[in-house]
Order: C-alpha cells, then structure tokens, then sequence
C-alpha cells in the first residue's frame, strides 16, 4: 500500500481514506492564523499564557490575542501528508504504484470539532499596576530588616508568567507605569518618594545654580547620595522627568569649562517641573481660584520656566461659579481603564462635559478596532443645539 | 502559566496538510463496533477534475471540491508534560475544546500547516448497486 496525498492526487484517479493508526487517541487543535502570526510561530514562536481563572490568550512577541474556539457541525478530518520515510511521495511514485496494482491510501490522523480563531484585545495593564503596587520602592521599603523575603517583587520573566501580556506590551506597561529595574525585580516608586527625590533634584540645583537643562548627572547623584538616596533611584527621576541630551548638546552647555565626557547630562522636562509645582499646591488646598493658583504657581517655579494652564489637561478641572473660575485635582490616572467604567466615572463627576474638557479625560482609551469617535458613539450622547455651539457630552 | 507553541520542523520544513470536510457524522455500523477503527476504510476518494473530487463512503457518493481557505491553519500537537503517574493513573485525556483548559500541556508544537481542504457540501447521492462496504455510511 502507498501512501499517497490527497491534494497532489493525479486527475482521474483515486484511492482509500482509512482512519489512521492513532486516530482517535491524537489531541490535536487546528489554529487559524494569518500570515504574519503563522510566521512568527515558524521563525520562533508564541505564547499562551493565561492563570486558572483567566481565558487564555495567545502572545506573539508585540500582540495578544484571544482565543475563541469556533465549533463545526460538520466532520472535519485532519490529513497529514504521506509520511516522509520509507517512500518519498512524489506524484511519479503514485503513477508506480498504481501501475503495479497497489492500492494507494491515505490516512485521517483525527477528527476535529471546529477550530480555535484569534482576536487581537487591547492589553490590559490593570494587573500590572497591581502587581508592582503591592511592594513600592519608597523610603520604608528599603531598611534592611524586612528585605530578605521577595514576597511581592517581580522579575521580567515573574510578570510575563503572570500576566497575558506580549513582551512588547509588558514592556510599554512597564515604561508607561514609569517602574525601574532594582535589584533584578521590577518596581513602582511610591510618588511620595519620587516626588521627594525630585524636589531635591530641583533644590540642588537651584542651590548650586545648575541649569534644568543641563543637569550633570555625576553631580545630581552624588548630592542626593548624600542624603541617602541610591544613584538608581536618582537616575531613574531623572529618566522619568527628564531626557538625557545629546553629546553635541553637551559638549554645547559645558561652557563653563567643567565639562566631563564620562558623565551624562540631563534636560529636565518643562513640563515636568511645572507640573511638579502645581502638584504641590494641589495639594495643599483642594480648590484654588484660577487666577491665585496661576499667580502662585509662576512664583514657585525656577527662573525661565512659563507654567500654563494647559499642561494640567487631564489633571484638573475648572468650574465656573459666578463670577469666578474655580479649579480642583481631578486625574485622569485614577480612572478607571476600562472604557465602560471610565465613562462611568466621568459622567458621575460631572452630567455634562464639553469636548475640549471631556478628552484629555479619554484620549489614553484604547481597544483595537475602536477609535476615540466609536467610543463615543457607544458611551455618550453628543448634544449640539446649534452649529456654533460646542457640542455637549452626556451620559447614554 | 505559560505554553509555548512553536515548530519544529523549521519554515521551508513545515509541511501541507489537508482537511477532508463533509456534512453529517460518520458511524461504524453496529456489527462492526467492536473493531478497532483503523481496521476500517472510510471511503474512496477520487479526483475527477483538477479541483473537483467524488469521496465515496458506504453506498454514498458525495461531490466536492478543493477550496483554499481564507486564512491557514496549523495543526497543533499538544505534548503533555512528562509526569509518568500521571500518564499511567490517567491515560485517557478528555479532551476538552476549551482552551482554558491546555493547564496539562506543557507545549503546542505546529506539526503541520493547511491552506486546501476539500469540502463536500453538497447532498450526498445514493449508489444503489454498491452494497459490499456495509461498514460505514453517512448519516
């Protein structure tokens, strides 16, 4: 008998399908993918990851997806090619054999009831954050009594087991989550920290009269360090507020001779400084006019750096009361993510929201497939009176 | 937990499978129950034309033809984690279609990529004069 392949079978001729050997005890599931997954498979491979009570998701190096078995009424039979030993399967082989009498044949490997289909979801960074806040970085954490155990630190790999994310995503998480790297295991610093640490940054350098652009970052270190702070947790504010600068940049700043190549530079982000300082005053009173916070803002901040309103998109919001304008903390990072919670939430602050208000609050929203206008459409109710009126947001 | 699902064979190696796909269920007629499944023929498949095929099972003849599918398929293999009890206590695996429940395997290798099948959708036709293979029919 010769093993022959159904799809290459000669034109006018036939032969017998027999179940196979292992039919029946084979476990085997058909996955439909597109080309470019099919390759990333065949190059080097994907993920499935997902805990007990989660569904199971499928990682390609930059992607997730989800899986959804679709089932068939009809009878599907797996055939493998003839199998490569003994006899190479060729179309010439099959006229032989079918010239010498013998009975050509293939065999089903099993029977399958549907097959598994992949539906790319957005990634889900909520157990992330989760995870890295159960232990943050901050002053308390690290004297040494309790640092033996590593209860609650998680490594690159910990997080890629536990979470059903792709290591591109888990990757942007963790930059988006502004975690750093100590000791091995990923971490979140406790804003109360970071901010401390930032200040500071911020107070040395108006001390030693250093420039927020061109910040040495062997000198930030070593003053900070001397107040008892790791050169990592330094460095990684100033990542987080900052960027480093190009060496042409530097080598441009170090005009007053102390230049240094072996030290990076760092340029403290504008924004990040105003918003520092608005922060603070946030929180020292909940609600400030608009006009004393601006007055009191400007006044805090180091020479040369214009606040403006418009860096707290997202961060405040301001109501008309009178006469007055009136602005309060509200933060688009302590809302929720998910889209039908986040409306939610918006609409429970407020019944009615105006677009320019309304997106700095959604922007960050995303789902494949789904763009901010969908979103819209599906969570909110757009009323516009007239043409030259702004439309007004309300719940659905 | 993770699964890796990866191929062995390698891109050029990957080799094309096929799916034969038709209406209705087979049965092994009752008088032939007790034997093992690979003692039986299920039908005889012939190509008539370049993408036109006759698959005969039993005194049925059905008509199809070769489709591309929009979109390949790998087979995937499971390969259970080597835990000898537990292959021993349990040889059976309930194969569940679910794919929260892969927590046994520890990996899915690709062992083969589908891009044709041959689907028989139309009513199968009747042969009345062949009656020697009893042991399957289409319901």
């Amino acid at each position: 008998m010769g093993n022959a392949s159904i799809l290459e079978l000669n034109v006018d001729s036939s032969l017998e399908v027999y179940y196979g050997e292992t039919f029946g005890s084979e476990d085997l599931k058909l996955l439909e993918v597109d080309e470019p997954i099919l390759q990333e498979i065949l190059d080097r491979g994907v993920v499935i990851r997902g805990g007990l009570n989660d569904e199971a998701v499928l990682c390609t190096s930059s992607r997730t997806y989800a899986i959804k078995f679709v089932m068939s009424s009809n009878t599907i039979l797996i055939m493998p090619p003839p199998s490569s030993h003994g006899s190479s399967a060729s179309g010439e082989e099959l006229d032989t054999k079918s010239e010498t009498g013998g009975k050509r044949t293939a065999s089903a490997m099993a029977a399958a009831t549907g097959h598994l289909e992949l539906v790319e979801v957005a990634p889900n960074f909520e157990k992330l954050k989760s995870l890295l806040s159960e232990r943050l970085y901050g002053e308390d954490t690290d004297s040494m009594d309790v640092e033996e155990s590593t209860s609650g630190l998680y490594t690159w790999d910990d997080l890629l087991e536990k979470l059903q994310l792709s290591e591109k995503e888990l990757q942007e998480g963790l930059k988006s989550l502004a975690a750093v790297q100590v000791g091995g295991f990923w971490r979140l610093v406790d804003k109360k920290y970071m901010h401390c640490v930032f200040e500071l940054i911020l107070l040395n350098a108006m001390q030693h009269d250093w420039s927020l652009q061109g910040l040495k970052e062997k000198e930030v270190v070593s003053a900070l360090m001397a107040d008892g702070y790791s050169a990592q947790i330094v460095i990684h504010c100033l990542a987080t507020y900052g960027q480093r600068v190009s060496l042409a940049f530097e080598a441009g700043i170090a005009s007053n001779g102390s230049y240094d190549l072996d030290s990076h530079v760092w340029e403290l982000n504008e924004r990040h400084v105003c918003l520092h300082y608005a922060n603070q005053l946030l929180s020292s009173a909940s609600r400030w006019r608009v006009d004393d916070f601006v007055d009191a803002w400007q006044q805090n901040l180091p020479s040369g750096v214009q606040a403006s309103l418009d860096m707290l998109k997202g961060k405040i919001l301001i109501e008309k009361l009178g006469s007055d304008s009136w602005l309060y903390p509200f933060s688009v990072a302590n809302l929720p993510s998910n889209p039908a919670e986040r409306f939610a939430a918006l609409f429970r602050e407020r019944p009615r929201w105006e677009w320019e208000d309304l997106e700095p609050y959604i922007s960050d929203l995303r789902a494949p497939g789904k763009s901010v206008d969908a979103l819209l459409l599906k969570y909110t109710r757009r009323t516009q009176p007239t043409a030259e009126t702004p439309p007004i947001f309300t719940a659905r | 937990m993770q699964i890796q699902v990866r191929c062995e064979c390698g891109i050029s190696e990957c080799r094309e499978w096929a799916l034969l796909e038709l209406q209705g269920v087979l049965e092994i007629q009752p008088s032939a129950q007790h034997l093992p499944l690979n003692a039986f023929s299920i039908g005889s498949l012939c190509r008539s034309q370049q993408e036109k095929y006759y698959f005969t099972i039993g005194y049925h003849e059905l008509e199809g033809k070769k489709v591309s599918l929009k979109k390949p398929m790998l087979v995937l293999q499971k390969v259970l984690r080597e835990d000898p009890i537990d292959v021993e206590s349990s040889p059976v695996v309930l194969s569940t279609q679910y794919p929260t429940q892969v927590q046994k395997t520890s990996e899915l290798k690709a062992i083969g990529i589908i891009r044709h099948k041959i689907l028989f959708k139309t009513r199968p036709k009747a042969l009345i004069s062949k009656s020697e293979s009893k042991t399957k029919e289409l319901k």
